[in-house]
């Protein structure tokens, strides 16, 4: 049984690192987004798409994504007196066009975020409902890395236990953490 | 050195125990659960306050007013994107704690504001503890502890992972095969979905 739980401690904590530290980092990117900078780069351009092959906001989306070889899913709409104006959007990504209908010119301007908001985007990005493909995959990602995190702190309080000479302190650390979290989240919950 | 760094890896694991039960449990439910626009909107309770608006003020030093008059437990000033005016031209304010929102119309014509109070369901609740930091916290002793709390937990994720690494490193372990190939595939996994989505 021992030998067991170490071993999944060892390969969950190992297979889910990177997972782990992604999260951590970009815990402390939210708590201090000043520390890290990072520019938004965009870039602007336009299409010609006749009416007839974008008659409604998701068959626009989809054939500019297919023109500029663009990737995501459409996020929202906005009816305007001339067209149309979208937003499509992808982790770390947004597509913001305007279309006429009349004149069928499109303007789309990309923007891509930097690379530390890129990380902080996935971290709040969970859900596999999404019609983009990448965002579902993410979502299982972070159901598996969050259910290993559970995983890894059950058999964490095991082997720590299995160690004799620490149960004192651990103890000490262990329900000192409970009782502050438990008391915490009772005040916050009931004021 | 290695006897610390196990010491640091265990004794991070236990102090941060709660909170780390905290991230798995909306990690995995905010895969499944619906988004808390698309859930069923719980029941307000409704109750009315006494309010003479003061006169000369804009929206944002109104709902500044509101904020300490109301004094509602937990809440700090509102952000700009919750001041509003309505249909009837009321100015609407929210306030959050991690628990409950509180949307507050001034009805000056009536000089008395509508409380509306809305508890969050359980998941929603746990979510809005989970990313509560010190910068977001209202000035209560309970929010700034929690802040403190969660940001402690923040830097205690990198530490654990680090160290967890360090210590398989620093072993006879390291030479395990099947250690090598998932710390491998992690990384690799993420590197790659990383390049994809970019």
């Amino acid at each position: 049984m021992y030998r067991l739980l170490r071993n999944t401690h060892l390969l969950l904590g190992l297979f889910f690192f990177s997972f782990v530290l992604l999260y951590g980092i970009t815990a402390v990117h939210f708590a201090h987004p000043a520390w890290f900078k990072g520019v938004w780069t965009a870039q602007q351009t336009h299409l010609t798409i006749p009416p007839s092959s974008a008659p409604n906001a998701r068959a626009l989306a989809r054939k500019v994504m297919e023109e500029l070889d663009r990737r995501g899913e459409l996020s929202t709409v906005e009816e305007t007196p001339e067209g149309w104006s979208l937003l499509i959007r992808r982790i770390g990504t947004l597509i913001e066009v305007r279309y006429d209908r009349n004149s069928g010119r499109a303007e789309v301007k990309t923007r891509r975020a930097p690379f530390m908001n890129v990380l902080s985007w996935m971290h709040e990005h969970p859900g596999i409902s999404y019609s983009y493909f990448l965002h579902n995959v993410w979502g299982v990602v972070i159901a598996l890395g969050s259910s290993a995190l559970l995983g890894l702190s059950l058999t964490g309080i095991f082997l720590w236990f299995k160690i004799h000479g620490e149960r004192w302190l651990g103890s000490v650390l262990l329900l000192g953490g409970l009782a502050f979290g438990s008391i915490l989240i009772f005040a916050l919950r009931t004021a | 050195m290695t006897k610390w760094i196990k010491k640091v890896h265990m004794y991070t694991g236990l102090l941060n125990f709660t909170m780390l039960l905290i991230f798995a449990a909306v990690g995995i439910s905010s895969t499944f659960l619906p988004e808390p626009k698309q859930r069923p909107r719980p029941q307000a309770q409704v109750r009315y306050v006494e309010f003479a608006s003061p006169g000369n003020l804009s929206d944002r030093e109104l709902a500044d007013h509101l904020h300490k008059t109301l004094n509602l437990p937990l809440t700090r000033p509102s952000p700009n994107g919750g001041i509003r005016r309505n249909t009837q031209n009321e100015l609407e304010v929210d306030f959050f704690t991690p628990a409950k929102r509180y949307l507050a119309t001034i009805l000056e014509k009536e000089s008395r504001v509508r409380i509306e109070e809305i508890r969050f369901d359980t998941w929603q609740f746990a979510s809005y503890l989970h990313e509560l930091t010190p910068s977001k916290a209202a000035p209560h002793w309970p929010t700034r502890l929690w802040g403190f709390y969660v940001e402690l937990s923040a830097w205690s994720l990198i530490t654990m992972a680090l160290s967890g690494v360090y210590l398989w490193a620093s072993t006879s372990r390291r030479r395990t095969r099947w250690a090598k190939i998932s710390l491998v595939a992690g990384i690799g996994g993420l590197i790659l979905f990383y390049k994809l989505i970019r």
